[in-house]
């Protein structure tokens, strides 16, 4: 006890006390500050070799992307962050419409990332895809009997479809894919068929649609692709198993389909990013093919880059046609898309 | 009434509630458009659904909270303080990951699935419904009734249990007739964060798909992206809380619940016979379910993904977690007595009301309180750099704007421990003291404060554990590359890679056990 009593506790509690206001970080002047959405093992690999290769440091910020935004936003030309990393594409068209990115001019993207993954004036840059497919349980479906995301509001569907709520920003892009092609009234109509079709309220995560449809709850699933790479690469048993009931259908192919609804991972730069240079060395590199076989081995996410073959475990699951249409096209309809859910009790 | 004390209550009152009142300013100039169309649409769907919730919770962890705390208080059995221990620990479980826990073992396809296929049974059922989330909400929450209105039992039991009984009262007169009216400030205030934590859950009700309330607001402001109309929303369920607080403190207006008297121990009933068999069974269902399950997954979890997850920067994100939790609990504890010793000697109407204002941050939800937040401190940020003070962000984003949030946050937890707390000390001391020429401060310290003791240690550990599991303020406001366990435990499950998180999930019980095994051990509660 005498020993404890030499301790000089006050001071030491004031030290903790004051420590808060003694600001952290000395002024670091190479390096890029990142708020992220995406909160995958694939990116702190990444964030680490291209600290490794360019000698910039990464600081990082992660949070769901609509708060992180809304932060962006009051920070106004104060923010710290020189990048927005996020997933889907309504968020990065959001942001752009925000006026919370700059354009940025890069050669090596224009090259490498199609057009329809960017955004026309430069403002944002799709680095991975993900394909929004139809999984079925290979008991009780022919794959020979799906064709599209249409085909779903089929009677024959009664009680038969999986998918997550309409909080989901992958249903509502989906629908707002729709709602580009066929106009709102079709894809009302879309969503209604759907939604009368359900095999059970939405809810839960895609893994949990997939394992509701291998306990042989409805017929088809509306999930992305990576999450059925993770439940296939799961060090979990039943996982693995669920993977190994479930197969993989795109629809929308043919030569008058119009294609499988793809949506993106993406990143602009900031509007009032401090450090712009290496902002865009940091986006170059995540489309750089060293990157991209990251995303695809690590997040089972499809190449952005043009150049890049996807992983083998995506390759196994087929060529297929994706839907070409300008993403930036989607991002317009996302608040329509999200009123027809409401309307529609797509809850 | 002039006095030295008010203001600095007044002042501090202001401070906490800026960013609420940024919010709400906010909300004001909505579209009414977007909310024709919720109403048109689903707003009837989430007004019930919180409704539901907030009666089916509120009713389930009143019984469970206050009926756990009756039978470890008046009655004696074997392991009894095994089990006052272990009755707290589900609070050690953040709700969302409990969530996760239970769609993961009872979910389709998982543990317990297979385990019924491989004995035969083929039968499925569905468990992401509002009825799970009522049981797992219950089970998560109703620590916090166990907790407050144990520690109010305890001191009357022994100031009042024994003249009660010696003057030929029963047991059970004694305790409905004395013991639970005298408890009504500790069980209406513990309820109070009971139902201002459902109402503001979103973890648990997005992945259940419950439309409550705070559901609703993300829709609106991310879906629709009208943030006025999500703010709103905010404000509707946050008055709707302020109401029944001000009902309360209204009804209770000015009755006494002061005890004071021998502390003669007293000498609990023994049970026997079949009653000790079902006061175990009843007994043993929180613990079960509400720990000892989510601990066997998680530990099993833990242990395999351990090698994977545990690298140099474990240490650090620990070090974050209880750092910033016990800073904040710390700060809060200091304050809210301050300010529960100011309403004390000068009573007066608005200083009555007070605290119900400083609890106003536990309503609204986290992502809602963090926008205000920002407002402040950039608006204070840019005040500073026009005026040539700082050039960049300087408390935007810094460890202290997350200080700040904590304490906005979660007041109402501190606010609440030390008013029950100050309820049952007789103001006849103060005067005492104050008569015998001590002033005010003296007579606070000399006091008030050793009596308080318990009471504050108490509320220090309560507001450890809520900091703690703290999701929302911590992830969106947090100073770049900051990480504490409880982030790291949902950016995970966000992602859908459940396992990982094990480790996090253990190392925040690890940590609240620790101060928790404090207040049990020293029999404060």
């Amino acid at each position: 006890m005498k020993i404890l009593s030499k301790i000089p506790l006050r001071s030491l509690a004031m030290i903790l006390l004051l420590a808060p206001l003694v600001p952290l970080e000395a002024n670091d002047v190479n390096e890029v500050n990142i708020y992220t959405h995406r909160h995958y093992p694939s990116d702190e690999i990444l964030f680490k070799k291209f600290t490794k290769t360019s000698g910039i440091k990464v600081n990082v910020v992660q949070a769901n992307a609509d708060q992180i935004m809304k932060r962006l936003e009051e920070e106004g030309k104060y923010t710290p962050a020189d990048i927005l990393l996020t997933v889907d594409v309504g968020r990065l068209t959001y942001a752009k419409e925000r006026g919370l990115l700059q354009p940025i001019k890069s050669k090596y993207l224009e090259s490498v990332i199609p057009s329809n993954l960017r955004d026309a004036e430069g403002y944002w840059f799709g680095v991975t895809k993900r394909a929004r497919v139809i999984v079925y349980n290979i008991d009780n479906v022919d794959p020979k009997t799906l064709s599209t995301y249409e085909a779903l509001t089929d009677e024959k569907y009664k009680k038969g479809i999986l998918t997550q709520s309409s909080s989901s920003v992958y249903n509502q892009s989906l629908l707002a894919s729709i709602i580009a092609h066929k106009g709102a009234k079709e894809a009302k109509i879309w969503a209604e068929g759907i939604r009368s079709n359900f095999a059970r309220r939405p809810t839960g995560s895609d893994r949990d649609q997939m394992r509701a449809l291998a306990a042989g709850i409805g017929k088809v699933a509306i999930v992305n692709t990576y999450y059925v790479g993770q439940l296939i690469n799961s060090k979990s048993f039943s996982d693995k198993a669920v993977a190994e009931m479930i197969g993989i259908f795109f629809p929308n192919q043919g030569d008058d389909g119009r294609g499988t609804h793809i949506n993106i991972s993406g990143a602009g730069v900031t509007k009032y990013a401090k450090h712009r240079e290496n902002a865009i060395k940091f986006i170059e590199f995540l489309a750089s093919p060293e990157a991209q076989k990251v995303f695809t081995n690590v997040n089972y996410e499809y190449p952005a880059n043009k150049n890049v073959a996807p992983s083998k475990l995506l390759q196994s699951w087929g060529k297929f046609k994706e839907d070409k249409i300008e993403l930036y096209k989607l991002g317009k309809y996302n608040v329509e898309a999200v009123k027809i859910f409401n309307e529609v009790g797509w809850y | 009434m002039l006095n030295r004390w008010s203001p600095f209550s007044y002042i501090l009152t202001i401070i906490i509630l800026l960013p609420i009142v940024l919010v709400v300013n906010h909300a004001f100039g909505s579209e009414t458009q977007t909310l024709i169309h919720l109403k048109e649409t689903v707003l009837w769907e989430y007004v019930s659904s919180t409704l539901i919730l907030v009666f089916a919770v509120g009713f389930c962890t009143l019984v469970l909270g206050v009926g756990t705390a009756y039978l470890t208080t008046f009655y004696h059995f074997r392991f009894i303080n095994l089990f006052v221990f272990a009755l707290a620990l589900p609070f050690a479980i953040p709700t969302y990951i409990m969530g996760y826990i239970y769609s993961d073992i009872f979910g389709y396809f998982n543990h317990f699935h297979l385990f019924l296929r491989s004995i035969g049974i083929k039968e499925y059922f569905n468990v992401l419904n509002i009825y799970s989330v009522i049981i797992i909400m219950t089970l998560a929450l109703y620590p916090y009734i166990y907790l407050i209105v144990k520690a109010s039992f305890e001191k009357s039991k022994s100031a009042l249990l024994n003249p009660a009984l010696s003057l030929g009262g029963s047991r059970k007169r004694v305790f409905f007739e004395i013991i639970l009216p005298l408890s009504r400030p500790a069980i209406v205030g513990s309820l109070a964060l009971v139902v201002m934590e459902t109402i503001s859950e979103y973890g648990i009700t997005e992945y259940y798909n419950v439309k409550t309330l705070t559901p609703a607001i993300f829709n609106t402001w991310f879906g629709l992206h009208d943030s006025k109309s999500a703010t709103y929303l905010a404000v509707i369920a946050m008055v709707m809380v302020l109401i029944v607080l001000i009902v309360e403190r209204y009804n209770r207006g000015k009755a006494s619940y002061k005890i004071e008297g021998a502390n003669g121990e007293v000498k609990k009933e023994l049970l026997k016979g079949y009653k000790l068999y079902v006061s175990y069974f009843l007994l043993s269902l929180p613990i079960i379910f509400g720990f000892l399950i989510p601990l066997i997954w998680i530990s099993v979890y833990s242990y395999e993904y351990a090698t994977m997850l545990v690298d140099d920067k474990f240490l650090t994100i620990l070090g974050n977690s209880f750092y910033s939790s016990a800073l904040s609990a710390f700060v809060i504890i200091v304050l809210a007595f301050f300010v529960g010793y100011t309403s004390r000697i000068y009573p007066t109407v608005i200083n009555r009301y007070i605290g119900k204002a400083l609890s106003l941050g536990f309503t609204m939800p986290g992502a809602v309180i963090a926008i205000g937040i920002i407002m402040l401190f950039i608006n204070i940020d840019k005040w500073l750099i026009d005026n040539y003070i700082t050039t960049k962000l300087f408390l935007g984003g810094s460890f202290f704007t997350l200080l700040f949030a904590y304490i906005v946050r979660f007041f109402a937890i501190g606010v609440n421990t030390v008013e029950s707390g100050f309820e049952r000390i007789s103001i006849d001391l103060n005067r005492a003291s104050r008569s015998l020429g001590f002033n005010y401060f003296k007579t606070m310290l000399k006091v008030e404060l050793p009596l308080m003791r318990n009471s504050l240690l108490f509320g220090f550990i309560l507001l450890f554990m809520a900091t703690i599991k703290e999701l929302p303020l911590t992830l969106v406001l947090r100073p770049f590359n900051y990480e504490t366990l409880a982030t790291k435990t949902y950016l995970l499950a966000n992602a859908q890679m459940l396992h990982e998180t094990a480790i996090y999930a253990l190392s925040i019980i690890v940590i609240s056990l620790i101060p928790l095994s404090i207040i049990i051990t020293k029999r404060h509660i």
